[in-house]
């Protein structure tokens, strides 16, 4: 499902990633394919067990070891291939060519050191250079994260900082090797609505700033819609639809899409009753051969028990619009 | 009018902690819910709605008599929930009911369901098994699962299977107000428009008033008759839920709705981005709690005065200096002084 462009800065093509568990491999992500450009946000929706962030891992390669493996596809950054990348190589591109920010704040630092040590750790690993020269550094990227009094807040430990805070300084550290794609996992999801808000507006303004390209791994639509150029909407590890966010937000192909965006109870105006998907997502050990929505979809017949849809462009004739449906655009 | 299912007068909560070192015996005050007032009628639901440290699980703690509170009262069907013991006590636990955030976590993992949902009944209620098999089949059903799952444990179930659990022990003895705190945040997306279809279908069955402690402003918009605003342990503005979506009136309420995300674009209001974080509790800010982050702050009066909480005729109350009409009732005046 891939946008050919020239320039996509990551490009993930036909990603299979595996869990070994004691009962068997399971495949978490199952031939996912997109890229990201420069200064584009890119969103992954999805519920849990989608494999929205087992796919970020897997771009990370920092599966849970020793269970999970990258079983085929590739992962290309810059014309390389991360998939082929030794851990040595590896451990490069992380910090340096993609930053992550994680979930939760409180785990994403150590507490035994101040965050101006974790700072200039960062800075001495993805650029290098004496401890002394890099305070000032250091000192800059918090105020680029708009860490207020970063003087005096560079002395500080994690726990004497709010969760916003905290997550400011995660964000200064995925800056730190000036990376060409930021990852990020659900960053806002512990933080409160306003400080939620200020959040995007600053990586909106790092984006705007630095070129960085950011893919933002959320279940919360509002967020998709507030900050990203476009998104894939993830389901039981597979692509079911991708495209701008204007264009599947308004005409949505993909019965699973259309079900999700009926199902978020507005802000914006009140209703009676919400519509709810019946039946709840696969365990992604008991996929069938056929659609993996279909036992949950309203439009599902015996093709789309039996066999996968193929990706087909979306009935309006979008660019980058497609969607993995045998019905596509039939859903209201 | 008759007579509110839950009143809540003046209550206030402070918390001593300790604010030096490990060896340090210095104390401060966090004053965690500080001198709120408001009622529900019957059949009803409101809303606390705010951020993290804004005492809003306080105050539902103290709803449901696991706080004590340092001052004020909850008055349950008019009675003062603070002073019954015996008999009366246990008809209290068995009328006022909670659901928490987490079914991973409220779930004795050692239980069959039978036993969770049954528990409520087997401490306050004398009943044959054979009454209180029909009364655990009855809640199951209710909840939208099969009495044949009685048997299992809570490890058999997904999440939003394990919530209706929940509900299913909250709502088997008949309570007359469940505190729901957070009920939907830990559910996937697609799994939360269920859960909240069935609290109203149980709000129309059991005739039951909720009090929702929720983040989320969708949630609280589909499920709540009236929202209550808090920021730093105060009620800054109250009302009709539509009243308080449609035309907020605090500063605070106007950000708060403003942070929100609705799905879809266009015709977007402009944002108003708040500067700066809550203050700590432990040393709020003089006059108005707000003021240091308020966008239409106006002058001395908010950083000497506190505002007092003015009701219109609507019932929409709204503490803030920039709303100081003269013809609003003064809801209850922070009566330290009279006390």
């Amino acid at each position: 499902m891939t946008e050919q462009t020239q320039d996509a800065i990551l490009r993930v093509e036909n990603l299979r990633t595996q869990l070994m568990l004691a009962s068997g491999a399971i495949d978490v992500v199952r031939g996912v394919s997109f890229s990201v450009n420069a200064g584009e946000t890119l969103g992954i929706v999805g519920e849990s067990g989608s494999g929205k962030s087992m796919t970020a891992l897997s771009v990370m390669r920092v599966l849970p070891r020793p269970i999970g493996r990258i079983a085929g596809g590739a992962i290309w950054l810059e014309g390389r291939n991360l998939v082929e990348l030794s851990d040595a190589e590896m451990t490069k591109v992380r910090g340096r060519q993609i930053g992550m920010i994680l979930q939760d704040p409180h785990t994403s630092l150590n507490p035994v050191f101040t965050v101006g040590d974790q700072l200039v750790e960062a800075l001495q690993l993805t650029t290098g250079g004496a401890r002394r020269g890099l305070v000032a550094r250091a000192i800059g990227l918090m105020k680029q994260v708009n860490v207020a009094d970063a003087e005096r807040r560079f002395h500080a430990y994690p726990h004497q900082m709010s969760g916003g805070m905290k997550q400011r300084v995660v964000g200064a550290i995925s800056l730190a090797g000036a990376p060409k794609v930021i990852i990020a996992d659900e960053p806002t999801t512990a933080l409160d609505v306003t400080i939620q808000l200020q959040y995007l507006q600053l990586l909106e303004d790092i984006q705007h700033d630095t070129g960085t390209a950011i893919v933002f791994i959320t279940h919360d639509l509002g967020i998709v819609s507030r900050l990203c150029h476009r998104l894939v909407v993830m389901y039981a590890g597979r692509i079911v639809e991708e495209g701008r966010v204007d264009t599947v937000f308004e005409s949505p192909a993909h019965p699973y899409t259309v079900a999700l965006l009926n199902s978020v109870p507005h802000v914006d105006r009140r209703v009676e009753r919400l519509y709810a998907i019946p039946g709840q997502p696969p365990a992604l050990s008991e996929i069938g051969s056929g659609c993996s929505f279909a036992p949950r979809c309203p439009l599902a017949d015996e093709q789309c028990r039996s066999q996968s849809p193929p990706t087909v462009p979306g009935p309006d004739g979008a660019t980058g619009h497609r969607v993995a449906c045998w019905k596509p655009g039939e859903a209201q | 009018m008759t007579q509110p299912i839950l009143e809540i007068r003046n209550l206030t909560r402070h918390f001593e902690v300790a604010t030096g070192g490990m060896f340090s015996s210095k104390r401060g005050i966090v004053r965690a819910v500080e001198d709120v007032n408001m009622s529900l009628e019957r059949g009803q639901t409101t809303a606390l709605v705010g951020e993290s440290g804004c005492g809003k699980t306080t105050l539902a703690r103290m709803l449901l008599r696991l706080i004590e509170p340092t001052s004020g009262q909850v008055l349950v069907e008019g009675q003062d929930i603070s002073t019954l013991s015996g008999g009366a006590l246990r008809r209290f636990r068995m009328g006022v009911q909670a659901v928490f955030q987490d079914p991973w976590a409220s779930l004795s993992p050692r239980m069959r369901v039978f036993d969770i949902v049954a528990e409520t009944l087997v401490i306050n209620e004398r009943l044959t098994k054979g009454e209180l098999t029909r009364r655990v089949d009855e809640a199951l059903i209710s909840v939208g699962l099969r009495p044949d799952m009685a048997r299992l444990f809570p490890h058999e179930f997904s999440g939003g299977q394990r919530q209706r659990i929940a509900i299913a022990s909250a709502i088997i003895a008949r309570p007359s107000l469940i505190i729901l705190d957070e009920p939907v945040s830990a559910l996937d997306v697609s799994i939360r428009s269920q859960i909240m279809n069935l609290f109203k279908d149980i709000q129309a069955e059991y005739k039951c008033s909720y009090v929702i402690v929720a983040h989320d402003l969708g949630t609280t918009r589909f499920m709540a008759d009236r929202i209550a605003v808090m920021y730093l342990g105060r009620l800054v503005e109250e009302g009709q839920t539509e009243t308080i979506f449609e035309s907020p009136r605090h500063p605070y309420t106007r950000a708060l709705l403003s942070a929100a995300l609705p799905i879809r674009r266009g015709g977007e209001k402009a944002r108003m981005t708040l500067k700066g974080e809550v203050p700590s509790p432990l040393d709020p800010p003089g006059g108005c709690p707000f003021h240091p982050r308020c966008p239409q702050f106006i002058g001395d009066v908010c950083t000497t005065t506190l505002p007092p909480m003015l009701r219109d005729g609507q019932g929409h109350a709204v503490a803030c200096h920039l709303h100081p009409d003269t013809n609003r009732m003064a809801v209850v005046q922070t009566n330290k002084e009279m006390t």
